[in-house]
């Protein structure tokens, strides 16, 4: 498989290999059918509503279909008019929501879900449990298009910027035990916080902001090794393959990408992963990649964010390592 | 018998064809077989929400091992936390006797386990040249690397075998 001269024990090696894989697998026996029966539930696990689980709680009105493209059409306009996401200024990108000096990957994002309700101090939680469904046309603009984390339409709400950093990190960019450092303000009602793996690891840049609810949410996330060009933040995807483009410095270059978007109860859900591979030494090197992706039910939200991570390949955590996150919005077809 | 409807014809396929195959690559990197089970039931889950576009058969067929192996790759980093302390295990003994089966056993499990302490890359790109016999090419797009990086990953996890071998055969 390679040129290169062989060493000493290379072949033995070689056929020591083969023989101890061939042994492996032919002691392994999946069950095909007990198999399949576990897929099943597990897809039906997955794709079921949230009202499923959890305790009462208020009545979630059907939605007729029709509902939701109007929703997306609202969506859309608000883009079209200026509320939301990316303009153009002097022929560069500007962050929508004012953000002040910071860097380049910031917010917007999407959805249902109660504000004025949701007040629940978490320090530290995942928004995992369903809370009231709030109409889209009931969220503040800069709430529905401005949270990455904790999403608007989950009953958790961050009073201190440092908590919902550290729940960013640990829940959505899946550090180990991320060690969080001291709030840094931007503005009066915006700023970063620190993220590494480890007390000496390399610094994941948390944008947060306090919203128009007054609580604290991360709007995107940056780091020096990874800098992601395509796409921007606020980007549509549309229902195919997403080009992917940037530069990264990583172990072996290797970069993970995930897609997470949310359902109406604020709950997470993958829409689709890949690999792409920047430079596995200094300077960052150029990657390019694509995603497929597709929607996970029609209850989704219209926004997601992309997450572009690399691993702890010291396995000191067993963790991730750096984590860069780009809101999106998705546009499938059924939104078409 | 699951309710095979839910699954799309082309998935339930995928499955009948891959499922096996699956399951022992992941299982060349894991000792629990049925976490390796979990993972590849995973990947169809994950695979049938991601939707059609299954019209290429290598395609799909990388696309279902990349994705076992992420899952294999998350547990696996997980375990190498536990066994850091553990990396210098006692090798197994050498030479033929009454009990060369089980020594043969244990030199096989060694290498496995060796094989688990390899970068990422390189003991990837060997369970898929060991095991399924794949092609620097098809390997490649499994792990969205170029062939010239499956030929230096393999070479250099080879090569830190048989470092680790000579060692113990000495």
């Amino acid at each position: 498989m390679s040129d290169e001269p062989m060493p000493s024990g290379y072949e033995r090696a070689d056929e020591r290999l083969r023989q101890a894989i061939e042994a492996r697998t032919t002691t392994v026996q999946p069950s095909v059918e007990a198999g399949l029966d576990r897929i099943s539930e597990k897809l039906e696990a997955t794709t079921r509503l949230p009202q499923a689980a959890g305790a009462p709680r208020s009545p979630r009105p059907q939605r007729p279909p029709w509902l939701l493209v109007a929703a997306a059409l609202v969506l859309l306009v608000a883009v079209a008019g200026g509320l939301l996401l990316v303009r153009e200024d002097d022929g560069a990108r500007v962050d929508v929501i004012d953000q002040p000096d910071r860097p380049a990957t910031t917010a917007t994002t999407e959805t249902t879900a109660p504000p004025t309700t949701a007040t629940t101090e978490a320090p530290d939680s995942v928004p995992s449990t369903p809370g009231p469904i709030t109409s889209v046309f009931e969220i503040p603009q800069d709430i529905l298009v401005g949270a990455v984390w904790p999403r608007p339409s989950s009953d958790v709400r961050f009073d201190d910027p440092v908590a919902a950093a550290r729940s960013f990190a640990r829940y959505l960019a899946h550090f180990a035990n991320p060690v969080v450092g001291e709030f840094r303000p931007g503005d009066a009602r915006s700023g970063e916080v620190p993220v590494r793996p480890t007390a000496r690891g390399p610094e994941t840049t948390v944008l947060v902001r306090q919203l128009s609810d007054d609580h604290w949410y991360v709007i995107g996330s940056a780091t020096e090794d990874i800098v992601v060009d395509r796409p921007a933040s606020g980007e549509q995807l549309f229902d195919s393959r997403q080009p992917l483009t940037g530069r990264a410095l990583a172990f072996e270059g290797t970069v993970h990408v995930e897609l997470l978007a949310y359902l109406a109860d604020g709950r997470h859900v993958s829409l689709g992963e890949t690999i792409v591979t920047g430079s596995g030494s200094p300077p960052a090197g150029p990657f390019t990649g694509s995603l497929d992706w597709s929607p996970a039910s029609a209850d989704m939200e219209p926004v997601g964010v992309l997450i572009f991570s690399t691993a702890d390949e010291s396995a000191e955590t067993g963790g991730t390592w750096q984590a860069v996150a780009v809101p999106v919005r998705l546009v499938p077809d059924f939104y078409n | 018998m699951a309710d095979v409807a839910a699954l799309s014809s082309e998935l339930d396929r995928l499955y009948r064809e891959h499922y096996w195959s699956l399951v022992r690559l992941a299982a060349i990197l894991l000792d629990d077989v049925s976490l390796c089970e979990e993972i590849v039931q995973d990947t169809f889950v994950a695979a049938l929400r991601r939707g059609g576009g299954w019209d290429d058969p290598t395609r799909s067929a990388a696309y279902l091992r990349s994705v076992v192996l992420n899952g294999a790759r998350s547990h696996l980093r997980k375990q190498q936390v536990r066994r850091r302390w553990l990396r210098s295990a006692t090798p197994p003994e050498a030479g033929p006797g009454a009990d060369r089966p089980a020594l043969i056993a244990a030199e096989h499990q060694a290498m496995l386990e060796a094989l688990r302490t390899l970068p990422d890359r390189q003991r990837e790109v060997l369970a898929l040249r060991y095991y399924l016999d794949l092609s620097e090419a098809e390997i490649a797009a499994t792990l969205g690397i170029s062939p010239g990086s499956v030929k230096t990953h393999a070479h250099r996890g080879l090569a830190a075998l048989a470092s680790r071998f000579e060692e113990v055969d000495r």
